[in-house]
């Protein structure tokens, strides 16, 4: 055991000395989780700047007209300004506003009615945002669709727009009189269930319901009922119930991954430290030294696992302070040994894929890459397509990570931990031996 | 101390050491002699247990497996290549190998001392090993196998690269290690160092043993005569009364024993200019045993 920590403590302490190999298992896996998590925060919990600016001209200046720019205002995706139409559609024309909505005269007297023909809306998109114009008709829908509901809550406002309708009909002599009979009989349905509403509405307000009109309040086209993760999992267990399963700091995604970058960059680093030991002929000197193979193998496997148990330490810490936080310490730390188990013997096995530093150096590089490039490293699996996905089953990073996210935000069941952590040590200890036989092959 | 008995190693085609047989006794010091590619570099790491002998069996110290752990704590191997680790400094490559022996505590920080005033690197014990001199190196490389005391020593070519200076260090080194009483086991290609340093040498070429024994015993085996190049004041009359050849005033002539030749020669008349004695060595050896220069 002597020899085997005198070994590792040999390397760990060249490693120390190699400040471009502490940058890359330190700053840079650091610069990349910050950026990322600061990517992943402008999308998620910080509050969103209106992307999506638009001028209104209201023309009408109905309570309708009033009503409708209320609600775009309301939209969150919306910032609204209000200008004559000329200047609205010169902003666009520079590219300062996304679009205008001109509101004609006219439209708060059939806005809200679904028969009938209201004046259009005009809407004016910049063609090079014609994505966000496609988005802001839909807003621009659910906007309307508020003033239908407006209609429905208020049948007495309905009623003459009905007669009217009846008596346009009843003189349209283009229509064919089989339709006109249809459609008189429609539009007088639908007064009289206007007509026996009011009449509801009328006798519950002298009943003293006040706050109660038309449909009230209640009237929903589908009723939705949002629900949290954690009460649907049916968990509720200790501190942290309540807050498992959803990550709630931006680092909590990007610091995993950073992590892993860091973890990786230590792996390239020892594989190298093996080639290099190799040429520059201190192999040999282990090799004729009064120790075993194993020993020389178990100690370079030891300074790599403590370091990338360093690199997880470090980096967790860093993520604390800036706010990370934890659902289960246990189970990080099974996360972490799980994780340098696996990374050591991945580095056994990339250590032997070339005979010089440069070339492992190269390859290893490049397997870290695609490690990463699959194992949601670099993009978060959820943004993968489905071919991606599935190959990112062959990269250790990818459950490293999720090991490190079913410690940290996932709130994984230690039931849960076993597939990535079996992954983990099951292909650390497959690629291990391998790369000791080939090591053993090539030295003899 | 150690005995080799027919080793042999090839790799594919190439046979690298073809049945070589070696006898070491203790304290003493042991030439490999031969040109690069002789099989001698391969012979110290079947002799150490580093590679396995195709076919022969090497005993160290009485045990016949050398890679053994506790039969390698009483070797001490200097590579060839200096193989140091050149991040750490001269005192950390010192320790860290001697604690791979097994020795700790008081007794390494004792050794590491003395191996940093035997290789001349006190001054430098705090500078990593890659700001050394290629000298400084070798001597470091030299120091880290004699860090544990070992009784045997295994030297490959110790002086490969160095200057003058840090070459005659490394002599001086073994010249102490051998008043010490240490088995020395030496490779090299340059026979100056092997006349000098050896007691016994073998030489090897193309994988084979040629010969092994003393210095002298070699030579007077297989070494020419002395030759004497001498410069005449005058022409002789007669040039038949002179040994050897004779052009214009230069003379030369081989001889068992060129002084007493050359004093009969002054006083039959002949007035010699200059002369020199040109010894015969284990270039000449070599030579006569493979037909070519041990430089070549």
């Amino acid at each position: 055991m002597g020899a085997i920590v005198t070994l590792a403590v040999k390397d760990l302490r060249i490693m120390s000395r190699d400040l471009l190999g502490m940058f890359f298992i330190f700053v840079f896996p650091l610069v990349m989780g910050l950026l990322f998590g600061t990517i992943q925060a402008s999308f998620s919990d910080q509050p969103q700047e209106k992307s999506i600016s638009v001028a209104v001209t209201d023309n009408d200046a109905s309570d309708m007209s009033r009503l409708f720019v209320e609600q775009l205002i309301k939209l969150e995706s919306l910032s609204i300004q209000q200008f004559p139409v000329e200047q609205a559609a010169d902003q666009v024309r520079k590219g300062k506003l996304t679009a205008f909505i001109e509101i004609p005269k006219g439209f708060g007297e059939t806005a809200g009615l679904i028969w009938g023909k209201a004046p259009a809306l005009r809407l004016g998109v910049d063609p090079a945002r014609a994505a966000e114009g496609a988005m802001l008709e839909g807003m621009i829908m659910q906007a309307m669709g508020v003033l239908i509901q407006k209609r429905f809550m208020n049948p007495a406002d309905m009623r003459p727009q009905i007669n009217r309708m009846i008596e346009e009909t009843a003189s349209d002599t283009d229509m064919p009189p089989v339709q006109r009979t249809i459609v008189q009989g429609l539009l007088r349905s639908v007064d009289g269930f206007l007509a026996t509403m009011e009449e509801q509405v009328d006798a519950l307000s002298k009943a003293g319901d006040g706050q109660t009109s038309g449909f009230g309040p209640s009237m929903e086209i589908a009723r939705i009922e949002k629900v949290s993760l954690e009460s649907a999992a049916g968990n509720d267990r200790g501190p942290f119930a309540g807050i498992r399963g959803r990550p709630r700091s931006p680092w909590d995604i990007s610091f995993p991954s950073a992590i892993m970058w860091g973890v990786m960059a230590c792996v390239a680093g020892f594989a190298v430290t093996v080639a290099k030991e190799r040429t520059a002929g201190t192999f040999f000197r282990l090799k004729i030294a009064p120790i075993t193979r194993t020993h020389v193998l178990a100690g370079k496997a030891l300074a790599c696992f403590v370091s990338v148990l360093a690199v997880v330490a470090i980096m967790m810490g860093l993520g604390l302070i800036i706010g990370i936080q934890l659902t289960s310490p246990g189970l990080l730390i099974l996360a972490t040994v799980c994780t340098a188990l696996g990374m050591v013997g991945l580095m056994m096995l990339m250590s032997v894929i070339g005979r010089t530093e440069q070339s492992v150096s190269g390859a290893g590089w490049a397997i870290i890459v695609f490690m990463c490039m699959f194992g949601g490293g670099m993009v978060p699996l959820a943004f993968m397509p489905a071919f991606m996905k599935n190959m990112s089953h062959f990269s250790l990073v990818k459950w490293g990570i999720l090991s490190l996210e079913g410690a940290i935000w996932r709130g994984f069941e230690l039931s849960e931990m076993l597939l990535p952590c079996g992954v983990l040590i099951g292909a650390g200890a497959v690629c291990f031996v391998i790369g000791a036989r080939i090591l053993a092959r090539v030295d003899d | 101390m150690i005995h080799a008995e027919h080793l042999r190693k090839s790799y594919g085609t190439l046979v690298a050491v073809d049945d070589v047989s070696l006898d070491i006794k203790r304290g003493e010091t042991f030439g490999l002699l031969g040109p690069n590619g002789a099989g001698k570099s391969t012979t110290i790491h079947m002799l150490v247990g580093a590679i396995r002998p195709d076919s022969g069996s090497v005993t160290v110290n009485g045990a016949s497996d050398p890679s053994r752990p506790e039969v390698r704590r009483g070797l001490g191997i200097a590579p060839q290549r200096v193989a140091l680790y050149e991040d750490l400094t001269g005192q950390e490559n010192l320790a860290f190998f001697g604690r791979l022996y097994g020795v700790t505590g008081k007794r390494l920080t004792e050794r590491v001392e003395w191996a940093l005033d035997f290789a001349g690197l006190k001054d430098r014990r705090h500078s990593r090993a890659k700001t050394y001199s290629g000298g400084m190196q070798r001597r470091l490389n030299l120091a880290c196998a004699l860090l544990p005391s070992p009784p045997i020593l295994l030297c490959d070519e110790p002086t490969a690269g160095v200057d003058p200076q840090s070459r005659n260090h490394i002599f001086e080194i073994i010249e102490r290690l051998k008043q010490d009483g240490l088995t020395v086991l030496y490779t090299t290609h340059y026979m100056e160092e092997a006349q000098r340093l050896c007691d016994r040498v073998a030489i090897m070429d193309r994988g084979k043993l040629l010969d092994c024994d003393t210095v002298p015993n070699l030579i007077a085996r297989h070494g020419r005569r002395p030759v004497v190049t001498a410069e005449l004041e005058r022409p002789v009359n007669d040039p038949s009364t002179l040994p050897g050849q004779v052009e214009g005033t230069s003379l030369r002539f081989e001889t068992e024993k060129p002084v007493e030749e050359l004093m009969r020669l002054t006083r039959a008349g002949v007035v010699f200019k200059t002369f020199h004695v040109d010894q015969p060595d284990l270039e000449s050896v070599f030579l006569t045993l493979t037909g070519r220069s041990l430089r070549d």
